[in-house]
């Protein structure tokens, strides 16, 4: 392994674990931090990563980073929550925001980490099964019916989301 | 016991989409859909749902974060071979030098140092022949 090859998985994959990262962390900052800090890892142990299985295993650790940025963040949050609650409020993306990546992320953000991963991957990766149940060190079995259930999940949020958006009165 | 609004083909819709059923199980859910009207509600949603997580939009990479990335890696492997083959030459050439160095002067000094000791010998046998006078 050289630098060369680490150059072309770094120029081909990091586009992808980027917009995974602004999915999960909804912060350009955050992702950035996350995203450096996941090439670093994958250098240091890309010897003993076989080549297919470079993306799985860039996917699963940004996701165990981001995981424990986020667990982090939520702990430091909760200490001025009530200061900062009216700010928080005021990020959220209003209704009548175009921005499409903000409405998904919106509802992405209010499913589990593991559950927003499944979706990452099935929709926007275009994953097999079996590739993301690598990822996920389960079975394929096992992902199809996490995925079901994620979806369901991602389905009820997004219709709540419309519902709350359609009885939010209009300032003119 | 199912309730109405369930089917017991649900939740193979999901890996029927995502084309992960077999030939003969793809085939069962696709008869089964064309009379079944949940299902065919199911399928709906979920395209629904592919159609609106389809508008998401990639974002770049921020410019300069691959440079940033690359710079704070450390040395590959490979380079860090080359390197050692390099630190290792020039070191192999010193020592060379170094050694050569020591020869030289060694043989020039064994020069000296043999007619030194020739004309000690000299002097010593000189002397045990009484060449000298004491």
């Amino acid at each position: 392994m050289n630098n060369n090859k680490f150059e072309v998985v770094l120029h081909n994959e990091s586009k992808k674990i980027y917009n995974y990262l602004l999915k999960m962390l909804r912060n350009k900052e955050d992702a950035e931090d996350i995203l450096q800090e996941t090439f670093i890892a994958f250098h240091k142990k890309m010897n003993s990563v076989k080549e297919s299985s470079y993306r799985s295993y860039l996917f699963r650790t940004a996701y165990n980073k981001a995981l424990n940025f986020i667990k982090k963040r939520d702990t430091k949050n909760k200490l001025v929550t009530n200061y900062n609650e009216m700010e928080h409020f005021e990020d959220r993306p209003t209704e009548s925001s175009e921005n499409q990546n903000e409405l998904i992320n919106n509802a992405l953000a209010q499913l589990k980490p593991n559950e927003a991963l499944l979706i990452e991957l099935q929709y926007y990766q275009k994953m097999s099964y079996k590739q993301i149940a690598e990822v996920l060190e389960t079975t394929p079995s096992a992902v199809d019916s996490k995925l079901v259930r994620a979806k369901k999940k991602l389905m009820k949020i997004i219709t709540e989301q419309k519902k709350t958006q359609e009885n939010k009165p209009t300032i003119v | 016991m199912k309730q109405k609004n369930e089917c017991s083909f649900e939740k193979k819709l999901n890996a029927y989409i995502a084309g992960e059923l077999s030939e003969t199980d793809h085939n069962e859910v696709r008869m089964h859909i064309s009379s079944c009207h949940l299902c065919q509600n199911e399928i709906r949603e979920l395209q629904q749902l592919d159609g609106l997580l389809g508008k998401y939009v990639e974002e770049d990479v921020p410019a300069g974060l691959h440079q940033k990335i690359l710079n704070s890696v450390p040395i590959t492997n490979t380079n860090l071979f080359m390197r050692k083959v390099v630190s290792f030459s020039i070191a192999a050439s010193v020592l060379i030098s170094f050694m050569a160095g020591i020869v030289l002067s060694n043989g020039l000094y064994a020069d000296n140092t043999d007619s030194d000791i020739t004309i000690g010998e000299d002097s010593l046998f000189s002397y045990f022949e009484g060449d000298y006078d004491v």
